[in-house]
């Protein structure tokens, strides 16, 4: 695949951790972050995805979960993935959450036929992407850390945007 | 037939697998099959979307369990997802399927091979790439998994096909 556009600036960063900042200032920049974020878990299609999530978190706890041969969901993936639809949440439509046959959390976006991207996080942070767009197709891996990897972002910018 | 030598090699870490199959076993590309999902998180019933986890196996493993359903009706074709059933965990149910053209498989690099294990027309769909970094051997097929899903046509199955207590 052509990757021709620029990924944006601040595509979407990872929750922040609590604030070092003792003053009124930092105090009042905490409660609107917080207050963001309530607002966005609220929204229906992340509030969907999270509610899914975690129904598979206690369906697909146990090997075969899925009657083939499938491993149960790794605890630590399914954190990660919660960070991430959280993280994702700012910039992007919420994908479609299943466990795959790795017992890692995974993720669908379908932008139309012939045009999607799939992703899946190891209790390690490791996500590994695939996307086709018609005949091209783009992959890669990469871990989460403070923000959405770039490749990730590039990716989903790419197939989101793109006009049939 | 150097794609006959590459599914042979291929094939070395699936349990069922038949070493050398016979010509007649492997599926043309006009044939079709099916993948039966025992769990309603393999699809979306609001949009149709077959996902990718429907088809991707474990890493371990270098094929999947389909049915060969070519020129069979519906009521046949789940008379045949009844007898995958049994009391194990995850597989007292089919919620659905996800039906496709062997074509479509043999373009990713896959091949179906029927051996009539475990059920009536069963199907191993095998030569899923086996590669030594397995970051490379995850991404490939998840893509490949990522095609199938995106050329799968869902059936589902109202209600429910459950396995039949004793």
């Amino acid at each position: 695949m052509t990757l021709a556009a620029p990924p944006p600036a601040h595509p979407g960063w990872i929750e922040p951790g609590p604030s070092r900042g003792h003053s009124k200032a930092a105090a009042l920049v905490a409660e609107q972050i917080a207050q963001i974020s309530r607002h966005w878990d609220g929204s229906r299609s992340l509030s969907a995805a999270l509610d899914e999530l975690d129904q598979l978190h206690g369906e697909a706890s146990h090997d075969n979960w899925d009657g083939h041969g499938g491993h149960a969901l790794d605890p630590a993936s399914y954190e990660h993935a919660r960070r991430l639809l959280r993280a994702l949440r700012l910039a992007y439509p919420s994908p479609e959450v299943s466990v795959d046959a790795d017992g890692e959390a995974a993720f669908d976006w379908v932008f139309g036929k012939g045009r999607r991207l799939a992703a899946s996080i190891g209790g390690d942070g490791r996500i590994t992407f695939a996307g086709i767009d018609g005949p091209r197709s783009l992959r890669g891996t990469d871990w989460l850390s403070d923000a959405i990897p770039e490749p990730l972002v590039f990716a989903l910018s790419k197939l989101a945007t793109r006009r049939s | 037939m150097r794609f006959l030598n590459r599914w042979f090699s291929r094939f070395r870490s699936s349990p069922p697998a038949d070493p050398s199959p016979p010509p007649e076993r492997i599926l043309g590309p006009e044939e079709r099959i099916a993948r039966f999902l025992h769990h309603r998180s393999h699809f979306s019933r609001p949009t149709g979307v077959v996902k990718h986890t429907a088809f991707q196996p474990p890493s371990t493993e270098t094929g999947i369990s389909v049915a060969h359903v070519t020129a069979l009706a519906d009521p046949q074709i789940w008379e045949i997802a009844r007898a995958t059933l049994n009391e194990a965990s995850g597989r007292g149910q089919v919620v659905g399927r996800a039906d496709l053209a062997v074509a479509t498989v043999q373009q990713q690099g896959l091949a179906a091979v029927r051996d009539d294990l475990g059920f009536p027309r069963h199907t191993t769909l095998g030569g899923w790439p086996v590669r030594a970094d397995r970051n490379e051997q995850r991404e490939i097929r998840k893509q490949i998994a990522l095609r199938l899903g995106d050329a799968a046509e869902l059936r589902l199955s109202d209600p429910p096909i459950v396995v039949e207590s004793r």
